[in-house]
């Protein structure tokens, strides 16, 4: 059975980098930055809930659940992966999902 | 909007001009139209973010980032907000009044290397010298009218891939007369937190 997938994405919207480095993209993830591929839709795609959070408007939650985020750092970002609501690796997660190795 | 034009060399006179709501695009398109993936749908996105939260800094703070342009053209700036507006940072400064630069590019076409056109030629450091000259005259709505008395930046490049930065990052700040400051300890005890002060 296919699990519930569910990822949370910690930004801070006052820097484009620090949404598209949440997202993955950037120089860990070298052939999708090339492609320019929409990580996001492929995602969506294949199931999985996206919950945005901007560091700004929910402090309580970053603080919470990412405090190891940089406050001074624009670039800052956070990515949290469910399955069936449990908190797990991004290997993990990625291993859990169909056709993943196309978007990690 | 003020400006003011500053001589850089002979060919290129550069102007430094106020963020206001007719050149946001300019403030947001710099570091992204030059990154080489701005087709990335994610930075796209993230791009229109900036916007919605510069709009609303410009109604609560003001003028929030002071943008270079060579023959017309945006090719760079600096970008700073009052530390009140970073949630995390609040209870770190109390009620000091405190200026965060969030951001310093300057850019243009790639020569050799990574260097860039309009690099190395004293334009950052014009942009961080206009920013200290307004900020030590202008007042701050949420500083109850007063003025600010210090400028921060985290040096944060050594988090983000680009350790073999920091030495040029940390040195361009203190040329332009930042310090560290045993008052301001870095969150993360990394590379230490920067700061001008502005009383002086």
């Amino acid at each position: 059975m296919k699990p519930q997938a569910k990822i949370e994405i910690y930004y801070f919207g006052c820097c484009p980098w620090s949404y598209f480095f949440a997202y993955g993209g950037g120089f860990l993830d070298k052939e999708w930055t090339k492609t320019g591929g929409d990580f996001k839709r492929k995602l969506e795609r294949l199931g999985v809930e996206i919950v945005e959070i901007n560091l700004f408007e929910n402090p309580e939650l970053a603080e919470k659940y990412a405090p190891h985020l940089d406050p001074y750092n624009p670039f800052s970002n956070h990515v949290r992966f469910f399955l069936n609501g449990k908190l797990v690796s991004k290997e993990k997660f990625f291993s859990h999902l169909p056709e993943h190795e196309e978007i990690c | 909007m003020r400006r003011y034009v500053e001589v850089v060399n002979e060919l290129s006179e550069l102007e430094i001009r106020e963020l206001g709501t007719e050149n946001i695009d300019d403030l947001v398109n710099i570091c992204v139209s030059q990154s080489g993936i701005s087709h990335a749908e994610t930075l796209k996105e993230g791009s229109k973010r900036k916007k919605v939260w510069i709009e609303k800094a410009l109604k609560d703070f003001g003028s929030c980032a002071k943008i270079g342009y060579v023959k017309g053209e945006s090719i760079g700036f600096v970008e700073f907000y009052p530390v009140q507006m970073f949630p995390f940072l609040r209870h770190m400064v109390k009620d000091r009044k405190i200026i965060l630069i969030t951001c310093v590019f300057v850019g243009g076409k790639k020569t050799k290397g990574q260097q860039r056109e309009y690099q190395g030629m004293g334009i950052g450091s014009k942009l961080i010298q206009a920013l200290i000259a307004d900020l030590k005259q202008r007042r701050i709505p949420c500083f109850d009218d007063e003025k600010a008395d210090r400028i921060a930046i985290g040096s944060w490049c050594s988090h983000t891939g680009f350790p073999e930065v920091l030495p040029r990052f940390r040195n361009f700040f203190f040329k332009n007369g930042f310090i560290e400051d045993p008052d301001f300890p870095d969150p993360t005890e990394k590379d230490g937190i920067l700061v001008y002060d502005l009383t002086k």
